[in-house]
């Protein structure tokens, strides 16, 4: 199918981007890398007035290590996320998810801004974001605003962003000490979407034990979640093969689940059991 | 898809929780996106409605019908809409009882679609249909 008409403006800056948003109040949509948004409008199921496409914005596409924190321009591609030698470093479940979207054309054109902003309930960073407490740097009317990853997936395809808001820069905290992360998935075949993708972050004290855990998991439930009883099972323990199971059968407690023909709700929350268990152990080994 | 909840409607009567939900102008203030409901028969409405979940949006219009109404505690409900971005159907049973010193509201039923939303977003229409319930009944709590 072919869109219906729409307006289509390049933005040379952001905030000249917002002022368009403004402008439009609500029926204009941006344009990043259009992998999410151009599918749908295609479909017809989004029908925006208008187009802001930021895709041309220079310096957008960074990714950059400044003291303590990593920066990632919205713009940075899924291939620029996965091939970051600071991301790899610093924040390995990051590119592993990065690594695991779609395909390779789909990477070298979607953007982390634009799959955040869209927040599919199966994208694979919101798992990663939350894991490793990021923060979501955003561009509006009044200026910038900081949004702490926690607040920020608010439901399906719903975030914290308002209306003419624009993501501008995802900041992650760098890990200290004896420090892992990994992101680990069971994709839709087709679409390569997450049934279910866990992220796990882990920081081993001097004895071995658990000094800190955080487990993100996505494509479960309407918005990705933490999973926080099974963290807190886990946080100051020795992990052993038997507390690792024990404690992740708690990793989907209390979550309602989406279903489709791929799986049924019953089977993402086994599957987010599973997966937790997995990536925080091989979260353990990148330790 | 199978969908079901259940809201508590604090410090509510079910008398008065089912004066509003079987009042289609009601019904209205609080449906999300709703652009027309009358009311064309005993039980049976038309409706427009734009419902918007992120990105997605499209305008449906289409009916509903209440049937099996045993007042105050039961009824049961079809729906149906078509509209640019394809069809969908439901089907549910609406329970209230009295709980503590307001109403338990417990909702089942089965939602379907066809068409380019079903192509696509198969995997999100349960928890998008969970959304809209949520909203609507939330809506008429803060009304009552």
């Amino acid at each position: 199918m072919i869109a219906q008409n729409f307006e289509y403006t390049v933005a040379t800056s952001l905030a000249e981007a917002v002022n368009l948003l403004q402008k439009h109040g609500g029926r204009a949509k941006i344009l990043a890398g259009g992998h999410s948004l151009i599918p749908m409008m295609k479909l017809r199921l989004a029908t925006p007035e208008a187009l802001i496409d930021i895709g041309r914005i220079p310096e957008l596409s960074y990714v950059r290590q400044d003291g303590d924190m990593v920066r990632i321009g919205a713009l940075a591609t899924h291939h620029v996320v996965e091939t970051s030698d600071v991301v790899m470093r610093h924040c390995q479940a990051l590119a592993d998810g990065a690594g695991l979207i779609g395909d390779i054309q789909v990477r070298n054109k979607g953007t982390i801004g634009g799959s955040i902003a869209h927040a599919d309930p199966a994208a694979d960073y919101p798992a990663s974001i939350l894991a490793f407490d990021a923060t979501i740097v955003t561009l509006g009317p009044k200026g910038e605003r900081l949004i702490p990853a926690s607040k920020f997936f608010v439901d399906m395809l719903t975030t914290a962003l308002e209306a003419n808001e624009i993501v501008r820069e995802i900041q992650i905290p760098v890990q200290s000490g004896k420090t892992g992360s990994a992101y680990l998935k069971m994709a839709q075949k087709a679409s390569g979407f997450a049934i279910c993708g866990a992220a796990a972050v882990v920081e081993l004290d001097g004895s071995g034990a658990l000094a800190k855990v955080a487990i993100g998991i996505t494509g479960v439930g309407n918005r990705a979640f933490r999973a926080t009883e099974t963290e807190k099972a886990l946080k100051g323990q020795k992990p052993t093969t038997d507390l690792l199971k024990k404690a992740c059968e708690k990793a989907s407690s209390g979550v309602i689940a989406l279903e489709d023909i791929h799986a049924s709700a019953d089977y993402r929350l086994d599957l987010a059991r599973i997966f937790a268990r997995r990536a925080v152990e091989a979260a353990i080994e990148r330790a | 898809m199978r969908v079901e909840g259940q809201f508590q409607f604090e410090g509510i009567s079910s008398e008065a929780v089912w004066d509003f939900l079987t009042d289609a102008n009601r019904i209205a203030e609080c449906l999300p996106g709703c652009e027309k409901l009358e009311k064309t028969g005993e039980g049976t409405y038309e409706m427009q409605m734009k419902i918007g979940v992120g990105a997605i949006s499209g305008s449906f219009s289409g009916g509903i019908r209440l049937h099996n109404l045993q007042p105050t505690s039961q009824y049961e409900m079809t729906v149906n809409g078509n509209g640019a971005p394809g069809f969908v159907k439901g089907e549910g049973k609406v329970q209230l009882s009295p709980k503590d010193s307001g109403t338990l509201l417990q909702y089942s039923g089965d939602v379907s679609a066809g068409g380019a939303i079903a192509s696509v977003g198969q995997r999100m229409i349960g928890g998008a249909a969970r959304m809209v319930i949520d909203q609507f009944f939330k809506c008429v709590a803060g009304k009552l």
